[in-house]
């Protein structure tokens, strides 16, 4: 299709009927300014093409008849003369009021429709195409608004692409109809799973929750059921048991095999009894031989004991003589023993007493001694002492100190240190006469001699005779004021230090130290004397001496008092001296006490030993009386037992021996017995072999009882937990639970073959839309190739099935749209209707390409290159351009087009 | 002598219905429960005064709702004499639900035999119960009866819970019970209860089977009988009365075309009104089309709104795609993978036949739906 020519009257901002003739149908360039309703050319085209005449929408502000009403008022008219397929049309629309549609038919120079039929014919010619597809949008455009955005063709762009596409590929669309079906498969997919980690969800998830539940719940109850079927068994294995148990044939074995063994124990236990009172029996007679044959020796034994008697006794009473003559003796050697012993004992006394008055005498001597050395002693240390104390006072009385003499050595340095700088300092004025000048220059009146060298360190005036002065100043200067500031300090320090020693110099204080020094020497040397003297103080020395004249005073009234005690000491000295060959002294005396000890010693043992012998002799003569008594008493009793008459003691003697020989039959006899009983009990083993026996049957016959008593305790309570269990309805609770069981297992199942179905379902469908869409896109990416090489060499895009570019694929990488530059962005727009206009060339059907005010954002070079592509494309279908930018697009070229005033009288439909 | 009661037994109060959801079970329980009602009135309507319920009248360890109501509406009928005999799933246990109902102090219309001693009834007629006194039984415990002595002419009436022995009546009950006992015990009839469809065992022996059927089993059960004895001696003369509020069916079909539903379809609506009160349990197999299988889909789901319950079973049929399907699923991608989809269908050498089968078979219906929302739209 072509687009011929274009007119418009109350349309817009148009206040007068406008024209645009004379279009080449190739590229056609229409330059204006601003306003000029470029915009609104472009939307009468759509309007007058896909508008009904009598549509309505005009209040919607996104329709086309919103935008196309006359600002001044009026009904919008607009007529477009257009070429397809090689027929000429013209087609005149009025909207809003004075509706009406013509369709003439310019080749044939009639009317081809009108009304209603102008818009359905014009539909018709729109619908219909070579290849026999629908083609309802045969028009491309780049709108003023659209060309920063690469917008996806709208429905009927892509139902006419499509059909053109198809034309070429064949038949490969389904018209949107697996993007329909993949997004329900998703949809029910999400209701079932979750998106990323396809995990079920909601009811399906649910289920699997609730079949864990019953799952769980069907384990207890199917525990509970079994166990009520394991109680049932249990019982039944109780019941069987207990029949065995009650069978009468079983039980009179038991109870005849107890009665056997019963009875043979009873008659071993039997010959037991009587084997053990034949025992006694032999015991018994045992006893009473025992007895016959003790009567009959007891008899002849008090015989005997009584002739022994009798010659025990003669022989004591010989005895008890001898030892009561020794003992006499005894006690008249034990009486001059004692004597001699305390003779003894007096001269050691009387020897001891005055022994110990000597030892008084000399301790008293000894304690004089002693406080006569310490009062001589405290006596010179007083004298140290006294010295000492002089020698301080005459030390306090010293100012000089070694500090103060260091002190005063130190400034004395540091004075003349300073002075040295001081003199250093000043000028230094030597005076030298000539010959006949001597004296002649005086210094406050004084001459001065020859030779004399001044250091002033004030002003200093030499007056001359006959001459005149010469005034002579130290310079000023800080430090020199510092210095004399320093040494004046110093001297003032030193005179205080030497007055504080009372000494005029360093000298004189020097000399004060040294005797200072002498003095503290003295001190020293009393002092050392006081320490060896009263090493504790002169005050614990004069303490000392007094207690040794208190112990010296006690010590003499301890010996007064001593020889005051010794009243008899004469007597004890006289006694002493009869033992003595000499007069007695102390040196003597103890050795005549360890004579005197030893001699005493040696008595008293003596008495002591006689002492002894003689409790001896009593002790054993004690003894024989006693037993002489003893005897006596025994002699009194046997006499009585036994009779006094020789033949009667014999009768009774025969008697008490045949009762012996009786007893001894007796007891023959009941081992017999014994023997006979034993031989019937038979053996420990046999006995113990029958009590077995019998403890076995009993057990049997207990145990059996036991057992029927347990089965029945089992029995009641097997029964009780098999009510129990019952109660719970464990099996009935199972049936239900299975059901329920198997009702969400078998929802699950159908959840898990729905997820399973549609998952491959979804799959199944992405794969076809994903080869379908390589196989469509084609013929598309084939047609943009020019004029991508043209604007982006290098360059590629990406489309989607929808045709709506998705990114730009360059040497740097994909880059989605959005992200691209605003003049980028449009030159894409530009070249993706470049590429559908030549798809549609290329199938046969072309159509315009309208661009409205578009490239308005690219450079240079980029719009040359879109011109080139414009150009190219003019060659297969119309390009129109409408621009405002008249020098930019000046290297265009094509066919330039002017809006012309429109005389409606020049045209006719 | 003449008698007339009614035999019913197996009502199974609170059964849960765990298959089921909520609101079914709800009203597959009410049903149960309204059956008194119904009991009663049959009663009344063949002129007998006493119903005995053989055994498992509550399900278990009920509620004590569930245990309470059937008491109030059998105290409301207080023309009707009701003989409860627990069963296995009620047994009279020490501690048991029997003591539960004795201290909601039952109406004295209400008798509860859990002892196994001769009551009379009615002048000259007299009730042998067997009570269970747990699920299980290691004897007879209708042997008693034998020896259980009662005035000459008396109609001796036994009554009892568990399997007959040598009879293919297994039901719940780990109980045997002799199926000559009416002989050894001289009974006039021994009511039984545990298997749920009504069945005779000999002229004097019945099992009247649960009033209200509980599961798609074809053993004719939601009946009550009508028992009428003329005599000691005489043979009962059973009449069966529906009972049930509920029909439980089971259906097998093998289809090859969506129309083979058809007949179904026309036997549900010849059900009218009454298969709003039906579950039909469906059991489907055969080979069909994918446009067949949606349409057999789409009227299975019309069917299951006019049911109670629809319990389909689809395991057994399958899909097969064929080229007109996968010319209706679409063009293009869909094409495409549908096609990708019959392969993997016909090729079942990674197991994922049925997974692909079921893919398309979705595919054909959101294909078809988005088809039909895009003409919709237009």
């Amino acid at each position: 299709m072509k687009i011929c020519a274009l007119r418009l009257r109350e349309v817009g901002g148009f206040d007068q009927p406008v024209q645009l003739e004379g279009l080449s149908g190739a590229l056609d360039v229409l330059v204006g300014p601003n306003e000029l309703g470029k915009s609104t050319l472009l939307r009468a085209l759509r309007a007058v093409f896909f508008e009904q005449h009598k549509s309505t929408s005009v209040k919607n502000p996104k329709a086309l008849l919103h935008n196309l009403r006359p600002h001044n008022g009026g009904a919008p008219l607009i007529e477009v003369d257009f070429e397809l397929d090689a027929r000429r049309w013209r087609l005149r629309k009025q909207f809003l009021s004075a509706k009406q549609a013509v369709l003439y038919d310019m080749d044939a120079g009639h009317v081809s429709a009108r009304g209603d039929d102008a818009d359905a014919a014009m539909r018709d010619l729109l619908a219909h195409h070579p290849g026999g597809k629908n083609l309802n949008g045969r028009l491309l455009w780049v709108g003023q608004r659209d060309a920063l955005r690469v917008y996806a063709p709208d429905e009927n762009e892509q139902a006419s692409l499509r059909a053109l596409i198809e034309a070429q590929v064949g038949d490969v669309t389904d018209g949107g109809g697996a993007r329909a079906i993949s997004q329900k498969v998703q949809a029910r997919l999400d209701d079932l799973v979750t998106p990323k980690t396809q995990k079920p969800s909601g009811d399906y998830a649910r289920a699997l929750k609730d079949r864990e539940a019953l799952r769980r719940e069907l384990e207890m109850a199917q525990a509970k059921a079994d166990e009520a079927q394991d109680r049932l068994a249990r019982l039944q294995e109780l019941a069987a048991a207990r029949r065995a148990l009650d069978d009468p044939a079983a039980q009179a074995a038991r109870e005849a095999h107890l009665d056997e063994a019963s009875k043979a124990l009873a008659a071993v236990q039997l010959a037991r009894e009587r084997s053990k009172a034949a025992q006694t029996n032999v015991e018994k007679c045992n006893l009473e031989q025992e007895r016959a044959t003790s009567k009959w020796s007891g008899y002849a034994g008090q015989l005997k004991e009584l002739a022994d008697l009798a010659a025990q006794h003669s022989t004591g009473a010989q005895q008890s003589k001898t030892l009561t003559k020794q003992a006499r003796q005894s006690e008249l050697a034990i009486k001059t023993a004692k004597a001699a012993r305390d003779d003894l004992q007096r001269q050691l006394n009387a020897a001891r007493a005055v022994l110990a008055r000597y030892a008084l005498v000399e301790r008293l001597q000894q304690a004089k001694d002693q406080l006569s050395a310490g009062q001589t002693q405290y006596a010179k240390a007083r004298t140290a002492d006294d010295a000492m104390r002089v020698l301080r006072q005459e030390l306090d009385q010293l100012g000089v100190t070694a500090a103060l003499v260091d002190r005063v050595r130190q400034l004395t340095y540091e004075l003349k240190s300073s002075d040295a700088q001081l003199n250093a300092a000043a000028p230094q004025v030597t005076i030298s006469y000539s010959k006949d000048g001597a004296g002649k220059i005086r210094l406050n009146g004084t001459p001065l001699q020859d030779g004399v060298t001044l250091s002033p360190d004030a002003r200093l005036v030499l007056d001359i005779d006959t001459v005149g002065s010469i005034a002579i100043e130290p310079g000023a200067s800080n430090d020199l004021d510092e210095l004399r500031e320093d040494a004046r300090a110093q001297r003032e320090q030193l005179n205080a230090c030497l007055a504080q020693m009372d000494v005029k110099d360093l000298a004189a204080g020097e000399a004060a130290l040294r005797a200072r020094r002498k003095i503290e020497e003295k001190i020293g040397v009393h002092n050392a004397a006081l320490a060896m003297l009263a090493p504790e103080g002169l005050e614990r020395l004069a303490q000392d001496v007094r207690q040794w004249a208190d112990k010296v005073a006690k010590q003499d009234e301890a010996t007064k008092a001593g020889t005051k005690a010794g009243t008899d000491t004469d007597a004890d000295t006289r006694v002493v001296e009869k033992l003595l060959p000499e007069p007695p002294s102390p040196d003597n005396l103890p050795t005549l006490i360890a004579r005197l000890d030893a001699d005493w010693t040696a008595s008293a043992e003596e008495y002591e030993q006689l002492g002894k012998v003689a409790a001896v002799q009593q002790s054993e003569l004690a003894g024989l009386t006693a037993q002489l008594a003893s005897q006596n008493q025994r002699l009194e009793a046997l006499s009585a037992m036994v009779p006094a008459a020789p033949e009667e003691r014999a009768q009774k003697r025969e008697l008490l021996s045949a009762a012996q020989s009786n007893a001894e039959r007796h007891t023959n006899r009941a081992e017999r017995d014994l023997s006979d009983w034993r031989t019937k009990a038979g053996s420990e083993e046999a006995f113990a072999l029958l009590q077995r026996q019998l403890r076995g049957a009993q057990e049997a016959s207990e145990r059996a009882a036991a057992e029927k008593q347990q089965i029945k305790l089992d029995m009641v309570e097997a029964q009780s937990a098999l009510q129990a269990l019952s109660q719970d309805g464990a099996p009935a609770l199972v049936i239900e639970l299975q059901e329920q069981l198997q009702r969400c297992e078998t929802q699950i199942e159908r959840f898990d073959q729905d997820v399973a179905a549609l998952q491959l379902l979804k799959q199944s469908l992405d794969n076809a839309q994903s080869a379908v869409r390589d196989e469509f896109l084609g013929p598309v990416m084939a047609n943009i190739r020019p004029y991508i090489d043209l604007i982006l060499p290098g360059a590629s895009l990406q489309i989607d099935d929808q045709l709506d570019v998705l990114a730009l694929q360059r040497d740097v990488g994909t880059q989605p749209l959005d992200l691209l530059s605003a003049g980028t962005q449009e030159q894409i727009a530009v070249l993706v209707r470049l590429g559908f206009g030549r798809l549609a060339a290329q199938a046969g059907a072309p159509v315009p390409l309208i661009l409205d005010d578009a490239l308005v954002y690219s450079d240079d070079e980029r719009i040359a290159r879109a011109f080139s592509a414009l150009a190219l494309a003019a060659n297969q279908h119309q390009v129109i351009i409408l621009t405002c930018r008249a020098t930019s697009f000046a290297p265009l070229g094509g066919h330039q087009l002017t809006l012309d005033r429109w005389n409606l009288d020049d045209t006719s439909v | 002598m003449a008698f007339v009661f009614l035999h019913s037994a197996d009502w199974q109060l609170g059964k849960p219905f765990g298959g089921f959801d909520k609101e079914e079970q709800a009203l597959l329980r009410r049903a149960r429960l309204e059956a008194i009602d119904r009991l009663a009135e049959a009663a009344r309507e063949a002129g007998a005064v006493h119903i005995l319920v053989a055994g498992d009248v509550y399900d278990g360890d009920v509620s004590a709702r569930v245990l309470a109501q059937p008491l109030d509406k059998m105290a409301a009928h207080r023309d009707i004499d009701w003989h409860l005999l627990p069963g296995n799933h009620d047994p009279a246990r020490r501690s048991g639900i029997w003591d539960r109902v004795a201290e909601l102090k039952p109406a004295s219309n209400i008798i509860v035999h859990d002892q196994a001693k001769t009551v009379e009834a009615a002048p000259g007629v007299f009730i042998l119960p067997a009570p269970l006194q747990s699920k299980t039984a290691l004897s007879d415990p209708t042997a008693w009866m034998d020896d259980a002595s009662t005035p000459d002419g008396a109609l001796r009436i036994g009554l009892a819970h568990g399997s007959v022995r040598g009879f293919d009546s297994a039901g719940e009950a780990a109980v045997e019970l002799s199926p000559t006992r009416d002989q050894s015990a001289n009974l006039s009839y021994l009511a039984l209860g545990d298997w749920h469809g009504k069945t005779r065992i000999s002229s004097r022996v019945w099992y009247s089977g649960t009033p209200e059927p509980d599961r798609y089993k074809d053993n004719d059960p939601g009946y009550a009988l009508i028992v009428r004895l003329a005599g000691a001696g005489a043979a009962p003369q059973v009449e069966p009365i529906k009972i049930s509020a509920f029909s439980w069916f089971s259906r097998h079909l093998s289809l090859s075309r969506a129309d083979d539903l058809s007949a179904l379809e026309k036997e549900v609506a010849d059900w009218g009104v009454a298969r709003g009160q039906s579950l039909l349990q469906l059991d489907l197999s055969g080979a069909v089309s994918l446009a067949d299988y949606a349409q057999i889909e789409a009227r299975l789901a019309r069917l299951s709104p006019r049911l109670f319950h629809l319990d389909c079973r689809l395991n057994g049929l399958h899909a097969l795609a064929e080229d007109d399907d996968l010319a209706m699923i679409g063009e293009g991608a869909v094409q495409v993978a549908a096609k990708s989809l019959q392969k993997i269908a016909n090729d079942n050498t990674d197991g994922r036949a049925p997974v692909a089968a079921l893919a398309l078979r979705q595919l054909f219906v959101m294909a078809q739906d988005v088809a039909g929302e895009k003409g919709g739209a237009s």
